[in-house]
């Protein structure tokens, strides 16, 4: 009975001392783990300043100075010119367009796009209107190309010198009709449109607005150069 | 041998056991009390170390470097000024191996800008341990590892780096080598950077890197071409007061700061040399936009005339005023540069840039519209800006009537660039004047603003300066497409109480597009001897213009104004009123 009685106060002894070991060991866990939370964000904050540090160096190596220096020896580029611009969308819609012999009448070819609308006038008549006239659905995507040019034009400011002057403005205005113009056309390339739909018809005409203006290889970023 | 045996006394005391049963109890309470105390310990400690975590969690979940001192950033986030990690080199000389003397030598052909002796004297005298350098590169880093010694440290110092280098340093300023902000917006807005709480944001300038550089190298080009002394280029957001370039030549380096040469000394009234005032000719730190004083000439009767608009004095376009001979006031005499000889209407005048007319319109319009505009403009107290570096104007303290009659086109009053490219702000944006900062403005800051010309003068003025450049002095600064209009300003120095007849100070002060203009420009050369293409012509129209040319061409899209030669501003009202071809200044 004594014996019982002495285990008893032994068991008690190990039971607490057991409870603190378990708490120790929670303790211990959770030092661990905050020290490794706290060692990956010394290495995020190390990678940061890393970052930083390359940045700095990237902004140094690469300072306006350092592209200027750049252009007057190496890529000799230009400001462009006044008629490298297109003021707004009807300029760009009529960029491709042969100008009109002087008392004669010269059919323009961008008209050919303008004619299939649904609602169109006969072709006789589309002709002879003025582009602004009809606002078709497919001149407001122009438009909103066009729109877009003004911004995109800056990040081509220079212009080539070896260039033809009237050569130019195709090209600027074809880059920044690139990036609006063509995903409409992969996405109707990739869906399969029935005919008799005006959406199909939009697209192909899209398609040849693309050609047209997009098409052949002069139009690089490197051709430019 | 006796043998003493005492009796024990009898153990068995009833008040005996009952003391050693208490102490045992008390003994056993004790170690309950020290096992509660521990057990409550721990579970204090593993609910703190639960709050704790999270907390701790909280303060360490945005583990981003904040730097010493805060970025400065231009208008499009690209940095001009951050704190970097650098390197130093120190040595601690107890550790030191080699011959001081051999070490000294080697570090002299690293560092040849430091004299061999002085490194001998920091590997061999002061302190246990020294800087050598307090900031060096990676390559001379290496440089001076490869030398072997252990005596010398590269310790991780936090250094300032203008990765710009040379771009608008009059405006971001350094920082000396205590880590105060010297100049600029270092010096001005010290306390900003430094500021625990904010200096892990950057602070965003209004300035547009890009127009700054194509600022830079036009008026580079343009002294290099001219020689002339130096340079001050401005362009300010007319509708905000934004400064979106400011440009001063000569120009330095922040990341290597040389020392200002020390002026000649001069000799005081008591017959004492004493040390004289460092001035911008002296100094490439001085920024010539702020801390310079012109008398700027003729680009002041733009802002006359409208003045005297708004008086009621011009009511018509049409007015004519007598230019044939010089105007006689007292002693002095006006004389218009390129005398016509003949009756001139306003716009005439102004094309023409005739002294004698401006001076009979300020004459008729008299001291008090005169003077409250000029002090509206702020012409007689330093520059609203920020920036510390400033100078107090040179502004009439009595105002004879001469002195009317000569400050209307821009002589006897002196004030600094970016006084006049604030008032042509106000000139043309519809007549309100703005503060200028070089802050980027967020949208809905009030800015306290004053209406210094009604609309419909500003309105005229517009077409007046589009004329001048189209059909007048600043032909030369005609950028195609752009519709830039301005006004050009040839004054002489001031000298030993005089005008230096050679010295001259070329100034345009224009702005663009016309029609509704968004930002003004203004390059002033400082003694311009005269460009390849216009040998010895120093005059504003073939020095100053032809850089607002250059610098509108090429900036002009990067600011979102595209040229389209096809649209102008309507001058057709005031051509008739012009007679011939416009030649003069």
């Amino acid at each position: 009975m004594i014996a019982i009685k002495r285990l008893q106060s032994i068991m008690w002894i190990l039971v607490v001392a057991m409870g603190a070991l378990a708490a120790y060991l929670i303790s211990l866990q959770v030092a661990t783990e905050r020290n490794a939370v706290r060692h990956m964000i010394d290495q995020i904050r190390w990678t940061r300043a890393d970052i930083r540090y390359l940045e700095a160096e990237f902004g140094a190596r690469g300072s306006m100075r350092q592209l200027a220096a750049w252009n007057t020896s190496d890529l000799r580029l230009y400001v462009p010119g006044p008629g490298q611009y297109l003021p707004n969308e009807r300029a760009l819609a009529n960029l491709d367009r042969m100008a009109p012999v002087e008392g004669a009448f010269a059919p323009p070819p961008v008209m050919t796009a303008m004619a299939s609308r649904p609602a169109a006038p006969t072709s006789e008549a589309a002709v002879t209107q003025e582009p602004s006239s009809t606002a078709s659905s497919e001149f407001s995507l122009i438009r909103t190309a066009s729109a877009s040019e003004p911004k995109q034009a800056p990040v081509v400011k220079v212009k080539p010198r070896e260039v033809a002057a009237e050569t130019a403005p195709v090209r600027i205005a074809s880059v920044a009709v690139d990036k609006v113009v063509k995903p409409a056309v992969a996405k109707a390339a990739t869906k399969p449109i029935p005919k008799a739909k005006p959406d199909a018809a939009k697209a192909s005409r899209l398609a040849l607005l693309d050609q047209k203006l997009l098409g052949g290889a002069p139009l690089r970023d490197s051709q430019v150069r | 041998m006796a043998t003493i045996i005492a009796r024990p006394e009898p153990r068995s005391d009833r008040n005996e056991q009952l003391d050693l049963v208490s102490i045992a109890h008390g003994r056993i309470m004790l170690v309950l009390i020290i096992f509660a105390a521990i057990t409550l310990v721990m579970a204090a400690k593993m609910i703190w170390m639960g709050v704790d975590a999270g907390t701790q969690a909280e303060r360490l979940a945005s583990p981003i470097p904040v730097p010493r001192r805060a970025d400065i950033v231009d208008r499009n986030g690209v940095p001009l000024a951050r704190d970097i990690d650098g390197y130093a080199i120190a040595v601690r000389r107890e550790r030191v191996l080699g011959d001081p003397r051999e070490l000294a030598r080697k570090l002299h052909e690293i560092f040849p800008d430091e004299a061999e002796e002085v490194f001998y004297a920091k590997l061999t005298s002061g302190a246990k341990w020294a800087y050598l350098r307090k900031s060096a590169v990676p390559r001379e880093v290496s440089a001076v590892n490869a030398l072997g010694e252990i005596g010398i440290e590269f310790p991780r110092e936090p250094e300032r780096l203008y990765p710009q280098r040379s771009l608008a340093a009059h405006l971001v300023g350094f920082v000396d080598r205590d880590g105060f902000g010297s100049m600029g917006v270092e010096r001005a807005f010290d306390e900003r950077l430094k500021d625990r709480q904010l200096r892990g944001q950057p602070l965003q300038l209004s300035i547009d890197s890009r127009v700054q550089a194509a600022l830079e190298e036009e008026l580079m080009l343009g002294v290099a071409d001219q020689k002339a002394k130096g340079a001050v280029g401005l362009v300010l957001d007319s509708r905000n007061g934004e400064v979106v370039a400011m440009a001063s030549l000569p120009t330095f380096n922040p990341n290597r700061i040389d020392p200002v040469p020390a002026a000649p000394p001069v000799m005081g009234a008591d017959g004492r040399m004493r040390p004289g005032k460092v001035t911008c000719d002296m100094s490439p730190r001085c920024n010539r936009a702020v801390q310079a004083l012109y008398e700027l000439g003729s680009t002041f009767k733009p802002l006359s005339f409208a003045i005297a608009m708004d008086a009621g004095v011009i009511v018509s376009m049409t007015k004519r005023y007598d230019a044939t001979a010089p105007l006689q006031v007292g002693r002095y005499s006006i004389k218009d540069d390129h005398p016509l000889g003949r009756w001139l209407t306003v716009p005439e005048a102004l094309v023409h840039s005739s002294n004698i007319v401006t001076a009979r319109i300020a004459d008729e319009m008299g001291q008090k519209p005169l003077e409250a505009a000029y002090r509206s403009m702020e012409f007689d107290r330093p520059a609203s800006i920020e920036l510390r570096e400033q100078a107090s104007t040179l502004f009439p303290g009595k105002w004879y009537r001469t002195t009317i009659m000569t400050t209307a086109y821009g002589h006897g009053i002196a004030v600094t660039p970016m006084h006049l490219a604030s008032a042509y702000a106000a000139l043309v944006n519809g007549g309100v004047w703005h503060p200028t900062t070089v802050i980027k403005r967020k949208p809905g800051d009030k800015v306290e603003t004053r209406r210094i010309f009604t609309e419909q003068t500003s309105a005229k003025m517009r077409q007046l300066l589009r004329m001048i450049v189209q059909t007048g002095t600043g032909r030369n600064a005609d950028a195609e497409g752009y519709r830039v209009g301005g006004k050009t300003g040839t004054a002489e120095k001031p000298k030993d109480g005089g005008y230096a007849k050679r010295s001259l100070v070329s100034t345009f002060a224009a702005a663009f597009p016309m029609e509704s203009p968004r930002y003004v420009v203004l390059v002033m050369m400082d003694e311009p001897q005269g460009s390849a293409r216009f040998p010895g012509i120093r005059t504003a129209a073939y020095t100053a213009a032809p850089v607002v040319k250059a610098f509108v061409s090429r900036a002009g899209p990067l600011l979102g104004v595209f040229p389209e030669a096809s649209r102008d501003v309507d001058i057709s009202e005031l051509k008739p009123l012009v007679e011939g071809d416009m030649e003069s200044e």
